[in-house]
């Protein structure tokens, strides 16, 4: 059984289709990519994963588990944990209480114990800031550690925020654009950083990429899916979609014959 | 004098009270309230009854007037959070919520007399007594907002979506912040009802409720101790301002003005007090003239 299985989801939003009719399924490990030009509905895809959005047909299943059926937040203990596209970190919190946001969102001890500061409250909160330490030394950012989210540089912020996503030890991670406003070395930089996360992570997590820059998705996916005007365009490894026409004429359109 | 100075004191202490619960929800979770007067009305009213009819001590009625007010809160807190009101919304439908409190209790006559309100309730409200509650209080808050609950809080404020796509119950922790703040505040009603001695439904007003939020954003959102220095400092401003008489609230107006206009981060702006940082902006002057000296 695949770990995520999409059927015949349409999203609509009055009379625009934002996604129709997608087929997806993902296996535990993978990493897949996702492209399509702007509006092509890769975000709404995500959304509706992580419960955003509700669908207005179709099925999406995880892990066995009818998705429809949870909250964003639940969906979120069920193992799918994303980035965004703008990103979102708790901007006027350090880089360590972010990752500790993202290693425990349920509080695990009682609000008395939090009050009156018991024991195993202290320890309980010893264990998250050690455990985040951890997380923030595994994609190199400890030296960050008690800088305000909010004022560390972009491609900082870019990687705390998957930092902070992957604390949540997911089985999915959703990554929305993480190379956007990147330049060249940075990018390079990423690309690397994805692939040690992704290799090295206890719950054989499985990865989708949305991605706009090129080499990102076809240097780290064996697999991509294109979308179009909300609907699969085709599916396929990076050879084989770099010289499919079909995707050349949606990302670039098609050469106008000239009169005369 | 002592009786003056100790007055002070006093609404002082219960200020502080009511400004913890509200720096949870407001400083913390980032919900604004215009309405807690409400939840001191709904505290105040129900430990009176405890006390006055039932003959239950000072200290249990005051911990029952805040239960009563948490349960309040979770009563109104459901529909609010769970239909995502937020920002100006809440703050409005808080406002109606104080409004309804005054209200009801206006109407109501057995055991609490309608608009006429209780008289002759026991003075508890010692000076001593009641500043020992809110110290308590101001270190309770502390501590919860340094654990996970209250750094869960502040993820709220900062960015809801996030928090909640990471598995946060955005929906729970409102109303969690939201039941802990009307807590507080029913306290804080019973210590007032006991230290007048007499309670209307007319007593905690709106302005009552704007004064708490003042101290709150005053203080400095995301800080526990900038809201309770800036809760000690409204009380007494209308006191010290007397020198200058008929002046007296434009004044206190003009300061909140000129705090707001030059601080808008409020005093403390999400930081906490403490000695070390005290001894460190001294050396930090010191350390200053030392290097002009040298130049």
């Amino acid at each position: 059984m695949s770990l995520l299985e999409i059927k015949n989801l349409t999203i609509q939003f009055g009379g625009l289709k934002a996604v129709s009719d997608v087929n997806l399924s993902l296996e535990a490990g993978q990493m897949i990519g996702l492209i399509g030009p702007n509006g092509a509905g890769k975000t709404t895809l995500f959304n509706a994963i992580t419960g955003v959005v509700p669908k207005t047909e179709g099925s999406l299943t995880f892990d066995g588990k009818d998705l429809s059926q949870y909250k964003p937040n639940q969906i979120a203990h069920l193992g799918i944990s994303r980035t965004f596209q703008n990103i979102r970190l708790f901007s006027k919190m350090t880089a360590e209480e972010n990752v500790a946001i993202g290693i425990n969102s349920m509080a695990d001890y009682g609000i008395i114990s939090a009050f009156l500061g018991l024991p195993n409250a202290r320890r309980k909160d010893k264990e998250t800031k050690e455990k985040a330490q951890e997380y923030l030394d595994r994609v190199n950012l400890l030296p960050y550690k008690d800088a305000i989210a909010g004022s560390l540089p972009y491609g900082i912020q870019r990687k705390l925020e998957i930092a902070r996503a992957i604390a949540t030890r997911p089985k999915l991670l959703l990554l929305d654009e993480p190379a956007a406003g990147m330049n060249n070395e940075e990018t390079l930089e990423l690309i690397t950083f994805i692939r040690e996360i992704h290799q090295n992570n206890e719950t054989n997590m499985a990865i989708i990429l949305i991605e706009h820059h090129l080499e990102v998705v076809m240097n780290l996916c064996s697999d991509i899916t294109v979308l179009n005007l909300g609907s699969v365009l085709t599916t396929g490894d990076p050879v084989k979609i770099q010289n499919d026409p079909a995707v050349i004429k949606a990302y670039i359109g098609e050469r106008r014959k000239r009169n005369g | 004098m002592y009786q003056y100075l100790s007055g002070i004191l006093t609404v002082i202490a219960i200020n502080i009270t009511a400004v913890c619960g509200l720096t949870i929800l407001t400083g913390f979770t980032g919900m604004f309230s215009l309405g807690h007067a409400g939840f001191m009305s709904l505290g105040a009213y129900a430990s009176v009854i405890a006390i006055k009819y039932w003959h239950i001590p000072f200290l249990p009625a005051m911990v029952f007037g805040g239960l009563v007010a948490a349960l309040f809160g979770l009563i109104v807190g459901y529909p609010t959070m769970k239909g995502k009101m937020r920002g100006d919304t809440f703050a409005i439908a808080m406002l109606g919520f104080s409004e309804t409190v005054r209200l009801a209790l206006s109407n109501i006559y057995p055991y609490i007399n309608g608009a006429l309100g209780i008289s002759e309730i026991p003075r508890y409200s010692e000076a001593w007594l009641v500043s020992l509650i809110a110290v308590a209080c101001v270190y309770l808050t502390y501590r919860y907002t340094k654990s996970k609950h209250g750094r869960i809080a502040l993820s709220i404020r900062d960015e809801e979506t996030a928090a909640e796509l990471i598995g946060v119950n955005v929906t729970w922790e409102k109303i969690k912040s939201f039941m802990i703040s009307g807590f507080f505040c029913g306290m804080a009603g019973c210590m007032y009802a006991c230290y007048y001695t007499f309670i209307t439904p007319n007593t905690f007003s709106a302005t009552t409720s704007n004064n708490i939020l003042a101290a709150v954003v005053f203080g400095g959102m995301g800080s526990v101790t900038g809201p309770t220095i800036a809760a000690a400092v409204l009380a007494m401003l209308p006191e010290v301002l007397r020198i200058v008489q008929k002046w007296r609230l434009v004044l206190y107006g003009a300061l909140m003005i000129l705090v707001m206009l030059f601080k808008p981060e409020g005093l403390m702006g999400g930081k906490e007090f403490s000695m070390k940082a005290v001894v460190r902006f001294f050396r930090g002057l010191g350390g200053k003239k030392k290097t002009e000296v040298a130049q």
